[in-house]
């Protein structure tokens, strides 16, 4: 037992501090109700008892340390039983040790976005069918109720259906009793059930064997369970595996499958982009950017949290060379039909802190339509809030109603209930109400979904004092060498109205007044401070000596934009 | 023992009494339920009208009274008549009208608030309605569902599951006269096509002619089930700016076209394809001698998408040759109305024209102000329907086969979500307030993300199911029009 309290604890500090943004991600993806309908809603799919309970204990992973505790304590469980079963079922000695192995299987898949708690639910209550059918002392009531229960096995847990029959198979084989050759019959009515209930269920082909698993990898751990089961089948393994002495070299092993899995398993790079959204969604904008300077990672979605977060703080064009920028493919995420479900998801943030609700409703709808089961409470709570924001109470009351019979967003949502009541639409009697919607369009016109330079001049246009579309709309040429539309926006927005130009504004303008052969006067009007045209003239000194080289100019110009403007590659997709 | 049973029985008798209304106040004011079912016209072959209560009471008694029949329910916030009880007060109480008094202990107090009419109708509703479950995104999906539901009951079958034709969209899942023999929908999709069903068979064709750009979109069957037709669009999405606008939709083309089903053809005519005028929403008149469509000029778009606005138009049917007429009316001009037209849906005994009516555009569900609106077409008459309409948008609809019921999806609720209500049209041709579908939860609404697209009543259910529509999806190949 002190082996399973190490492991409960190595268990909990890796998915606290190494792993954790997975787990609130996942809590993040679904929505879990106490109501009758909900509840019934389930049994619309096999795996129903599974499903209820791993969603049931998933909406715990909104705490932190609520996810490393339940799936600690799940393994620990999943151990144990393993470990009776494996002595059930013919192993000696040393249950405990071997029934390691699916344990390993289990935590690295639940590295994974799409392995669910409902698979490890599934398994575990295959384990505990399957250790009430031993516990039942006359073999053939055992067998005619193990026979009469299996479509409830399969409508409960199922592909652990599957596990159960394999274990009985096993089991029965083991006592060498009459009904050894029963077990095969288990295994046939296993294969035929599923193709029964594919037409109730209305599910593939595929999702009828796999459900509530989401691919072949998810059947790792019920593999290996079944393989150690087969194992100890034989005498040789038996006693090889009884022996002392090989027990360390087993650990050994296991520590090795265990670490290599968790190094080739775990995305920690996907880890890093979910810590960015998760501190993002949680408003610790400060963290984001800490993140953001300790990761240092050229990804498009890190770039994409990072310029938020920057402009969160007034500060994106101040620091926008700093980071990895891919042209402005940083700024947006795109939505449509080639974009992957994450980049839908992540996508809603920029409008929704932009002012733009109608892209920000829309991206956050479709981010819903591609969760796992077509409902996320934060997409709920952040459609709510639009909702309140646009002044569409019933909207905004039907999403909130839908947060009251949570665990978790039930208070939050009842604040913006009362918040809703108070609202009279003519003036908002809460600041933050009242600083959302100041940022408000208020123009009508038609766009494409991925015209953003156009949604960000309105923005800008019904609310000159919103500087994060400003910056947006500056950075996004910038960003894209449209020099001539930035001069012009610049003129129409920002010219003469910065008590402070940002750099890479200064930057930017003197390429243009350079090529333009601007007079000094022209420059002047602009207020670029003189340290900025010294160091461009320098710049442009070295630029024409050495014929642009790169290498050259990296060092002292590297993070401004004379350097991006020279040799950041655009390629057209 | 006897004496222990008898004490028992007491005191659950006791129990019971505890949670009767005692100190009753009376209220003038409506009860503030959930779907708002007071003061209606129901068909005597509806489910249960079960409804809750929002302001969260702690019991509820709700008494139903009528000439013949009188009963009690109860129940904590949400009342679910029992469904034997409900069908029985139905079928006595045909064309009467039945009193519904609500009293509900809230904050420990009992109300008694005004009480409220259902008019049950002796005329029945087509006891079949299919819908398409679909959230209400754009440009992107993920589950799609043909559902046909029970009004009579609960019961929801599944006609078409997404899940088991690779993600594809589907849509429009029309009937021939509200019968299940004939039948049409849109499965999108690699090995997707148009599904018919006709004469006992399911086929798939691709509606896309020789000479067409695009496969068949809206459209509708000509009484013989022969015939069909459909708009072929060219469809664009674009988004609004202002607040919760949200989607427009417009086409940059589209043209009108016949399809015949038994030659397996696609015809149609410079009348109503041509680069000049937009031409959509096609449906035959009752009698299959004419076809009335909504068609507007072609605008520059997206800049005069304010200005687009679709008159009603009619031209002929020639049934012996299966092709248009060759002469068009204008029957409701959009500059008169000031209003764009869509949707036209012909009553099947030929004497209404339901539409919607939007301030500009082709696309109503996503416009707020949409309405229906009623042409008699006999008078002329274009009765407002104030009683039907709502704040929010009203649109797609469908008639019964008696054409005394119709049903259409409304956003009333919250603007995003449709649901089907039901209004009756009475022998003077008054529609009443229209009720939303029951569900044997009432809060169902409540939780669910669901838009219901399409509502399309039917006199029987179809025979053909999900999984018949995936065998077709990949194992039938498709038939080619010309």
């Amino acid at each position: 037992m002190g082996l399973v309290a190490l492991f409960a604890i190595a268990c909990i500090v890796f998915f606290l501090f190494y792993y954790p943004y997975h787990l609130f991600f996942k809590e993040q993806m679904q929505l879990f109700l106490f109501t009758s309908d909900y509840s019934l809603s389930y049994l619309y799919k096999p795996a129903a008892l599974s499903c209820y309970l791993g969603d049931f204990f998933t909406q715990f992973f909104y705490l932190r340390g609520g996810g490393p505790v339940v799936i600690s304590f799940t393994l620990c469980l999943e151990w144990l039983l393993i470990s009776y079963v494996l002595k059930k079922t013919g192993t000696e000695k040393n249950a405990l040790l071997y029934a390691f192995f699916p344990i390993v299987a289990e935590w690295i898949l639940h590295c994974g976005l799409s392995y669910s708690l409902s698979s490890t639910v599934s398994l575990l209550l295959s384990l505990v069918f399957f250790v009430g059918y031993t516990w039942i002392n006359k073999r053939w009531l055992a067998i005619c109720l193990a026979i009469l229960l299996q479509p409830l096995l399969y409508m409960l847990t199922g592909s652990g259906l599957f596990v159960f029959n394999l274990l009985l198979l096993f089991y029965e084989y083991g006592h060498k009793g009459k009904f050894k050759e029963v077990g095969y019959l288990f295994l046939l009515v296993g294969f035929i059930l599923p193709l029964l209930f594919r037409s109730t269920y209305l599910l593939t082909f595929e999702q009828a064997y796999f459900y509530p698993h989401k691919g072949i990898m998810a059947f790792s751990p019920s593999f290996l369970l079944m393989l150690t089961v087969w194992g100890m089948s034989f005498y040789k393994i038996r006693n090889f595996t009884s022996d002392i002495r090989y027990v360390p070299f087993v650990i050994v092993f296991q520590l090795i499958l265990l670490g290599g899995g968790i190094y080739w398993g775990a995305n920690f790079s996907r880890e890093k982009i979910l810590s960015l959204d998760s501190e993002a969604y949680f408003g610790n904008w400060g963290r984001v950017l800490h993140l953001a300077n300790t990761y240092k990672i050229n990804n498009t979605t890190a770039s994409y949290y990072t310029n938020l977060a920057l402009a969160r703080h007034g500060a994106l064009p101040d620091h926008l060379l700093e980071y990895y920028q891919p042209a402005s493919e940083g700024l947006f995420l795109p939505v449509n039909p080639a974009a992957s479900p994450l980049t839908i998801l992540f996508s809603n943030e920029v409008f929704f802190y932009l002012g733009d609700m109608n892209m920000s409703q829309h991206s956050a709808m479709l981010g819903m339509i591609f969760s796992p089961n077509n409902r996320s409470s934060r997409l709920i709570k952040r459609l709510a809030e639009i909702n309140l924001i646009n002044g569409e109470k019933e909207a905004a009351r039907k999403y909130l109603r839908m947060l009251e019979p949570t665990l978790f967003h039930r208070s939050w949502a009842l604040k913006r209930i009362a918040l809703l009541e108070a609202d009279t639409l003519q003036t908002a009697s809460n600041k933050w109400l009242s600083e959302r919607r100041g940022l408000l369009v208020n123009r009508d016109i038609l766009r494409k979904g991925d015209n953003y330079p156009v949604s960000l001049e309105l923005l800008v246009e019904s609310n000159p004092g919103n500087k994060m579309a400003l910056d947006y709309l500056l950075c996004y040429h910038l960003l894209n060498k449209n020099m001539a539309e930035f001069v012009q926006l610049f003129d129409r927005y920002a010219k003469g109205r910065m008590s402070i130009m940002p750099r890479i504004y200064s930057e930017a303008l003197l390429i243009w007044l350079f090529n333009a052969k601007a007079s000094e006067k022209e420059v002047q009007q602009y207020g670029i401070s003189p340290d900025v045209i010294r160091d461009f003239a320098n710049y442009t000194r070295i630029y024409e000596k050495d014929k642009g080289e790169m290498k050259l100019l990296q060092e002292s110009y590297g993070k401004s934009y004379w350097f991006y403007f020279h040799f950041a590659n655009m390629e057209t997709k | 023992m006897k004496n222990q049973l008898y004490y028992i029985l007491l005191l659950l008798l006791a129990l019971a009494g505890c949670n009767r209304p005692s100190d009753v106040q009376e209220s003038k004011e409506l009860p503030p339920i959930y779907p708002d079912y007071t003061d209606i016209t129901i068909p005597c072959n509806i489910a249960p009208l079960n409804f809750l209560l929002r302001n969260e009471p702690q019991s509820v008694e709700v008494s139903v009274k009528g000439p013949n029949t009188e009963f009690v329910v109860y129940g904590n916030s949400k009342i679910q008549f029992p469904e034997k009880t409900w069908r029985t007060m139905l079928e006595t109480e045909k064309g009467n009208s039945i009193t519904v008094k609500v009293i509900a202990k809230v904050n420990g107090h009992w109300i008694s608030y005004s009480s409220f009419k259902w008019k049950v109708s002796a005329d029945k509703i087509d006891p079949y309605l299919s819908y398409r479950r679909i959230e209400p995104g754009y440009e992107v999906w993920n589950k799609i569902q043909l559902c046909q539901r029970n009004l009579e009951n609960f019961t929801e079958e599944v006609l078409a599951d997404n899940n088991l034709t690779d993600g594809s969209c589907m849509n429009c899942h029309i009937y021939n006269q509200n019968q299940k023999n004939t039948s049409l929908f849109h499965l999108r999709g690699k090995e997707g096509g148009t599904v018919l069903k006709r004469n006992g068979k399911l086929r798939k064709l691709n509606t896309k002619g020789k000479n067409s750009f695009a496969p068949a979109v809206y459209g509708a069957f000509h009484p013989s089930g022969q015939f069909a037709v459909f708009s072929q669009n060219t469809i664009i999405p674009e988004f609004h700016t202002y607040r919760n606008e949200r989607l427009e939709v417009y086409d940059t083309e589209s043209d009108l076209v016949i399809l015949d089903f038994d030659h397996n053809t696609v015809t149609s005519t410079s009348l109503v394809s041509g680069k000049e005028t937009l031409e959509t929403f096609p449906v035959f008149s009752a009698d299959g001698k004419s076809i009335y469509y909504c068609a507007a000029p072609r605008l520059p778009l997206p800049d005069s998408i304010r200005s687009l606005r679709y008159s009603l138009m009619r031209i002929g049917f020639d049934e012996s040759r299966g092709t248009f007429g060759n002469k068009v009316d204008t029957v409701l001009a959009a500059d008169s109305l000031r209003q764009s037209v869509s949707f036209p849906k012909v009553s099947p005994n030929g004497k209404y024209l339901l539409f919607c009516v939007s301030d500009y555009g082709t696309f109503p569900i996503w416009h707020k102000e949409t309405d229906l609106r009623m042409l008699n077409l006999h008078t002329g008459i274009v009765d407002s329907l104030k009683l039907v309409n709502a704040y929010y948008s009203d649109t797609y609809h469908s008639w019964s086969s008696d054409s005394k019921w119709f049903v259409f999806a409304s956003k009333r609720d919250n603007g995003v979500y449709g649901k089907p209500y039901f209004s009756h049209i009475d022998s003077n041709g008054v529609a009443s307030k229209p009720f939303v579908l029951p569900q044997k939860d009432p809060a169902y609404y409540d939780y669910t993300l669901i838009s219901f697209n399409i509502p399309e009543l039917s006199k029987e259910g179809v025979s053909f199911g999900a999984m018949d529509i995936e065998q077709l999806y990949f194992k039938t190949p498709v038939e080619q029009m010309k």
